[in-house]
């Protein structure tokens, strides 16, 4: 073969060089093909549908007739000094779709670990009580909490069709922000007045159990004084909602299971009688008391389930809603050929640390 | 010696070396475009690196951050007039505020931080108000490009000339390869001095990387037929 070469009939010997050619030029353009950088989908489309889907927390039946938007999220707005070993990045799969009234939305994300333990009540050897915790320095909890998701939409916020969730995001300089001393790495606020943003905020502890998502909004609040959580408020509410287990001093729970323990994190507010302390050391007592948002707040109902270490979540919302104040607090999909923005974030176990994507994601509605 | 004469060990080895710098070259123009804001274009390439630093990443890589085009308006107005304290407090630290200190600040803790390059007062900000490429970013790259670009050239040139092609094509690839490789870097260290540097960045650029991507694709057809057009047959 050497020889051959050497003479040079090797490459006319070899047969079609047509062929060869062809070869090669596959062989370039596929190796050129590895450093193509391809354009991440962004827009999720809402499939029409006249069968509304099953919200049992599974991902079957209608759900296949809609196309999956996948989104990676892998930025985070501060590592918690206190050991936190949540996650750093992980994939959510959207998918949506409509009918005449409602949207339905499929989300499902990789979580390793479910996460449930919000603060518990545990009886002490001296017959205290005491609620777990493990704040990291931003005086947040990384370790009994709950997983969370939030899905941002934007209602007529400054910056958030091109910028996404970062819009509102305003991190803390040297401790202070807006002027104000503050421990929390950041806070979210819009930047104008009259600019809103619409935040579905699913919680495994607080809205899981009672089938909803804590609707709320964020508007541009940069004062705690108005209000401790800065720009992030929940919707106009009538009744309901969840509240710390604690009585008035904080030193011990408030309410127990009228039938005796459950085993759950959290207490429901029908089975909920007070507390009368006839347990021994190491019993354990939810932190929280949950019962069902009434009014605007629960406009989103949702079931979940978390399986072989994925979180699936359905949700139904009215394409428009009309409670009180939901024209600033909710995002209302009135226009069917319109693309509405938003963004994705999860909260692993974390209070305020949440995973998040860089700039904007769409929805928009097939006919 | 010639490429057709290796075994076939020695030409699957260049195959793959040519291929290697085929792919590396069309991630660089990748990365060039994404610097440059997704496109090409010489007013780009003027912004980039005959303008402020400030100004070309808010115009390029760091575009997608930036609230609306008016902010890189106000900011370019602001260097216009001096780059003033006075300025920078009347509607500049705003659009910072808004679109740039979350990562770019000293004791920023976001994924993307960058704590190295605050942009939380005015001192730091009318740094990178000065045209062309900063002084250590300008060295960084130069010696990169020096070092490794002259090593690849050099390395690539040796092979191609065992390729079976006419000779003065062996004299003209190379030379040019080299004349780019001088003129991109030349435009870089002159950019501080005018926009008509940005001319010897895009000559410059297109020519290494035309040479570049000629000589590898050469050197890749001759390993196994004869090169289209200047190919010739191989001496026996």
């Amino acid at each position: 073969m050497h020889g051959v070469c050497r003479t040079g009939r090797c490459w006319r010997a070899a047969g079609n060089i047509k062929m060869k050619t062809r070869s090669f030029v596959i062989a370039v353009l596929a190796t050129l093909g590895l450093f193509q950088v391809a354009a991440a989908e962004t827009t999720l489309v809402s499939a029409k549908t006249s069968a509304a889907p099953t919200l049992d927390g599974m991902a079957g039946g209608e759900w296949g007739k809609a196309t999956a938007l996948e989104v990676t999220v892998n930025k985070t707005p501060y590592k918690p000094n206190n050991g936190y070993p949540g996650m750093q990045a992980t994939k959510v799969t959207l998918r949506a779709m409509h009918d005449s009234d409602n949207l339905y939305m499929l989300i499902q994300f990789d979580d390793p670990t479910k996460s449930i333990e919000r603060f518990p009540w545990i009886k002490q050897a001296d017959g205290s009580w005491k609620q777990k915790a493990d704040k990291d320095s931003t005086k947040h909890e990384n370790k009994f909490y709950e997983d969370k998701f939030a899905l941002l939409w934007d209602i007529n916020a400054r910056g958030f069709g091109k910028k996404g969730c970062a819009a509102a995001c305003h991190m803390a300089k040297n401790g202070m922000n807006e002027g104000v001393k503050d421990t929390a790495p950041g806070r979210k606020f819009t930047s104008r007045s009259g600019q809103t943003i619409d935040m579905w905020h699913w919680k495994s502890v607080r809205s899981w159990p009672v089938g909803q998502i804590d609707d709320q909004y964020i508007d541009s609040v940069k004062d705690p004084k108005k209000n401790k959580n800065w720009g992030r408020h929940g919707d106009t509410k009538t009744g309901g909602g969840y509240k710390n287990n604690k009585t008035k001093d904080g030193k011990m729970p408030a309410f127990m299971a009228k039938g005796g323990p459950t085993g759950d994190y959290w207490l429901m507010k029908s089975d909920a009688v007070p507390f009368v302390d006839t347990f021994k050391e190491g019993d354990r007592i939810p932190g929280i008391v949950v019962s069902t948002f009434e009014g605007p707040r629960g406009d989103i109902t949702a079931k979940a389930d978390w399986k072989d270490g994925v979180w699936t979540i359905e949700l139904q919302r009215k394409l428009k809603t009309t409670g009180e104040n939901s024209d600033t607090q909710d995002i209302q999909f009135t226009d069917m050929g319109k693309s509405y923005a938003f963004g994705v974030a999860v909260f692993d176990n974390s209070q305020i640390n949440h995973i998040y994507h860089e700039g904007v994601l769409k929805l928009k509605f097939a006919n | 010696m010639r490429l057709k004469s290796l075994e076939l060990g020695g030409r699957l080895a260049v195959t793959l070396f040519a291929l290697t710098l085929l792919g590396a070259l069309a991630s660089a123009e990748l990365l060039i475009l994404h610097s440059l804001g997704g496109t090409m274009g010489i007013d780009k390439v003027k912004a980039k690196y005959t303008g402020s630093l400030l100004v070309s990443s808010m115009r390029g890589s760091m575009y997608e951050h930036v609230t609306e085009d008016e902010s890189i308006a106000i900011v370019e107005r602001w260097i216009a007039g001096g780059a003033t304290e006075a300025g920078y407090a009347d509607g500049v630290a705003d659009v910072m505020e808004e679109d740039c200190t979350n990562c770019h600040s000293k004791g920023s803790t976001m994924t993307e931080a960058m704590p190295g390059m605050p942009l939380t007062s005015h001192a730091e900000v009318e740094k990178l108000t000065v045209r062309g490429l900063p002084g250590g970013k300008l060295l960084m790259q130069l010696h990169v490009h020096a070092f490794a670009l002259g090593t690849i050239l050099l390395v690539l040139a040796l092979v191609f000339c065992a390729a079976d092609i006419a000779p003065l094509w062996k004299v003209v690839f190379p030379v040019a390869a080299f004349v780019g490789l001088w003129l991109d870097t030349a435009g870089w260290v002159l950019g501080s001095f005018g926009e008509w540097a940005a001319w010897f960045i895009v000559t410059g650029g297109g020519l290494l990387a035309a040479s570049i991507a000629a000589m590898s694709a050469v050197v890749l057809l001759d390993c196994w037929i004869r090169v289209p057009v200047i190919g010739r047959a191989p001496a026996d």
